[in-house]
């Protein structure tokens, strides 16, 4: 076997331009596929990454109305919705593919927020503990919450980058006091993720979207809550997954184990989580399938490649027919025979598929340099490309080996 | 007796037509016998020569190599027969063109599975037996004609066969290395080896202890007859 290879690595080296000439079609075609699929996998990520943000892996849980997401920053709190006490949130963390759990409540538009003349049009949050280390922000400047702050309901609040530069214009935030729906809240530090995950603008939509979120967030303990606003509002809970792949696991687990909990007695709510990673599987499909033709017309490159080597492989079999014979007349086996051509036909498509490999990573960079398509260089692809240049050889090559084989090898040892 | 033919008969199919190409042919070979077959082209001695070689079955009669029918073989038990007890001498030498003299040499090894090792030391025994030791690592386009066919002759021998087959050896050499072939030959076949020689040049059957003649598809002169 060993020998085979290096004896058709020999026969590819003595015919150089023959042997590029036939696998050409092997290398466009591989390169073509892998060209293609470098940037289906490159838009996958970029499309994880712009929805999921890139390595938080949060994924939040939340009550939903009759299968659609409820607010209830409005209006009343409907019967039947109890809230998530410490000792249960505790035992979400145990849960398999959860890392850490915390419980906060939230207004998206904050109202009566001020500092001086300035009026706050950004998020308000009121977390625990533990929110911090779950959605993956550190402490820049000041202090964090302490535990006392929880439990004596201090009024401190904390606010990150945004919010710190947009409404203290320009003064230190921490020591000063903003007016909360008329109580006064000290800042007490600023906060700021650890990811940057900005996302990427491709619409008017996603303009608005990222525009009026730009006002930042305020962060107060989640026991000051009820003094700015109600007693008793509805938790949601941000859910650390233990990788982003697990993420849509985590979150069902937290879920599930909310629903059975008996948090909610009311049939109309439910907990349920946002389940990022379905959407982005949605979007990564629909580029995907796009895609997919573009690598079938590819195959076609291959296929016309094969055929090529088919007709090279046939040619060289009539050539080296007196060779043959004489293998046959010292006492060749016939599998051997058609080994010799099998291998040979294998190791030039391979070596085509390799370059193509090559070529095809060398092209999906130039086009993203280009035309700016992100790149992701999938090695399971380029390992089956090559595997399936291989295949090819052998399918192709597997008419010319059987002909050789079945040479006769009077006829074969006359020939001149 | 090493090769037994008993009524050998070979036909070729040509359209409507069948050619009787060997009819009732019988041929004893004895062990370190050098037995040359005379005749004409196309009086079928290329055909035996096949036959002998095991590249190609009669369509009747008998034939014992060895212990073996060799009749009642298969493609691949054939393959081992040419491989082990048969050893090859060509015309025009056939050997690789890409390979050196000792790989060359060390082909039928390489076929009959012996270690690498093992084949490279009996390769260059076969060539020192040639006289050709100091042309081991030469291609065939770097040897004289001559050189080729001794080359030849040490593939042939590499694997210790029961017989040599030799089909016009001289045919495509000038005398002089035609005289070499056979000194070779005759001192081959005084250390014992069973040489069968088909060729149509008296000179060069003269070699041989016996001579016995092909024409039309007769073999002439019975068993042992001279």
């Amino acid at each position: 076997m060993f020998e085979n290879i290096s004896l058709a690595f020999q026969g590819i080296w003595s015919h150089k331009l023959r042997s590029f000439l036939t696998m050409l079609g092997i290398i466009i075609g591989i390169a073509a596929i892998i060209t293609i699929v470098s940037t289906i996998t490159g838009i996958n990520e970029q499309i994880k990454t712009n929805l999921i943000g890139s390595g938080t892996n949060v994924v939040n849980v939340t009550i939903n109305a009759d299968g659609y997401p409820a607010d209830f920053s409005y209006g009343s709190i409907p019967q039947g919705i109890g809230t998530i006490s410490e000792e249960l949130r505790a035992s979400l963390d145990e849960l398999p593919s959860v890392l850490e759990t915390s419980l906060y409540r939230k207004r998206d538009w904050a109202d009566e927020v001020y500092f001086k003349n300035n009026s706050f049009n950004g998020a308000i949050y009121g977390v625990d503990s533990h929110y911090f280390s779950v959605a993956g922000y550190d402490v820049q400047y000041g202090r964090g919450f302490t535990e006392t702050d929880f439990e004596r309901a201090r009024k401190v609040a904390m606010v990150d980058d945004t919010a710190a530069s947009g409404l203290f214009a320009g003064e230190n935030p921490v020591g000063q006091t903003i007016e909360f729906r008329g109580e006064p809240f000290t800042i007490i530090g600023i906060v700021s993720e650890r990811v940057e995950n900005s996302p990427v603008i491709n619409s008017v939509d996603d303009y608005y979207m990222y525009a009026n979120t730009s006002g930042g967030t305020i962060f107060i303990p989640i026991n000051c809550w009820d003094i700015v606003y109600r007693y008793d509002e509805p938790q949601s809970v941000a859910v650390h997954a233990e990788g982003t792949d697990e993420m849509t696991t985590a979150g069902t687990n937290v879920a599930d184990a909310l629903k059975e909990s008996g948090v909610i007695t009311n049939d109309y709510f439910s907990y349920e989580a946002d389940d990022l990673l379905q959407q982005a599987a949605e979007l990564q499909s629909l580029s995907e399938s796009a895609n997919n033709q573009l690598i079938w017309i590819a195959g076609i490159s291959l296929l016309v490649g094969g055929i090529g080597v088919m007709n090279i492989m046939l040619v060289s079999v009539t050539e080296r027919t007196r060779e043959i014979g004489l293998k046959i007349a010292i006492g060749a086996r016939q599998s051997r025979i058609m080994w010799q051509f099998l291998t040979e036909a294998a190791v030039l498509t391979s070596l085509g598929g390799v370059i193509g490999v090559g070529g095809g990573i060398g092209l999906a960079y130039m086009l993203s340099n280009v035309m700016g398509t992100p790149v992701g260089i999938s090695i399971p692809a380029c390992v089956v490309a090559v595997v399936f240049s291989m295949v090819i050889g052998i399918v192709f090559g597997l008419v010319p080996a059987v002909k050789a084989s079945k040479l006769n090898p009077i006829e074969a040892l006359r020939r001149e | 007796m090493i090769l037994e033919m008993r009524d050998i008969c070979k036909d070729y199919a040509m359209g409507k037509n069948v050619t009787h190409v060997l009819k009732n042919v019988d041929l004893d070979v004895e062990q370190g016998e050098y037995l040359a077959i005379m005749g004409p082209s196309g009086s079928g001695k290329t055909t035996l020569m096949n036959l002998v070689g095991c590249l190609d079955t009669p369509t009747s009669g008998s034939y014992n190599l060895g212990d073996r029918d060799i009749t009642k073989l298969t493609h691949r038990q054939l393959a081992e027969v040419r491989n082990k007890e048969i050893g090859f001498v060509f015309q025009s030498f056939n050997l690789l063109p890409k390979l050196t003299a000792l790989d060359n040499v060390a082909l039928p090894l390489l076929y009959g599975g012996v270690r690498k090792s093992e084949r490279r030391r009996r390769a260059a025994e076969a060539l020192e037996t040639v006289g050709l030791s100091d042309r081991m690592d030469y291609r065939p386009d770097q040897l004289s004609g001559g050189q080729c066919q001794r080359v030849a002759i040490a593939r042939a021998i590499v694997g210790k066969p029961k017989m040599l087959l030799a089909d016009e050896p001289t045919g495509a050499l000038d005398s002089a290395s035609g005289e070499q072939v056979m000194e070779l030959f005759a001192r081959l076949h005084d250390s014992g080896a069973t040489i069968l020689m088909i060729t149509h040049d008296r000179s060069i059957a003269d070699h041989a202890d016996h001579i016995r003649f092909i024409r039309d598809g007769v073999l002439s002169g019975g068993a042992g007859n001279e």
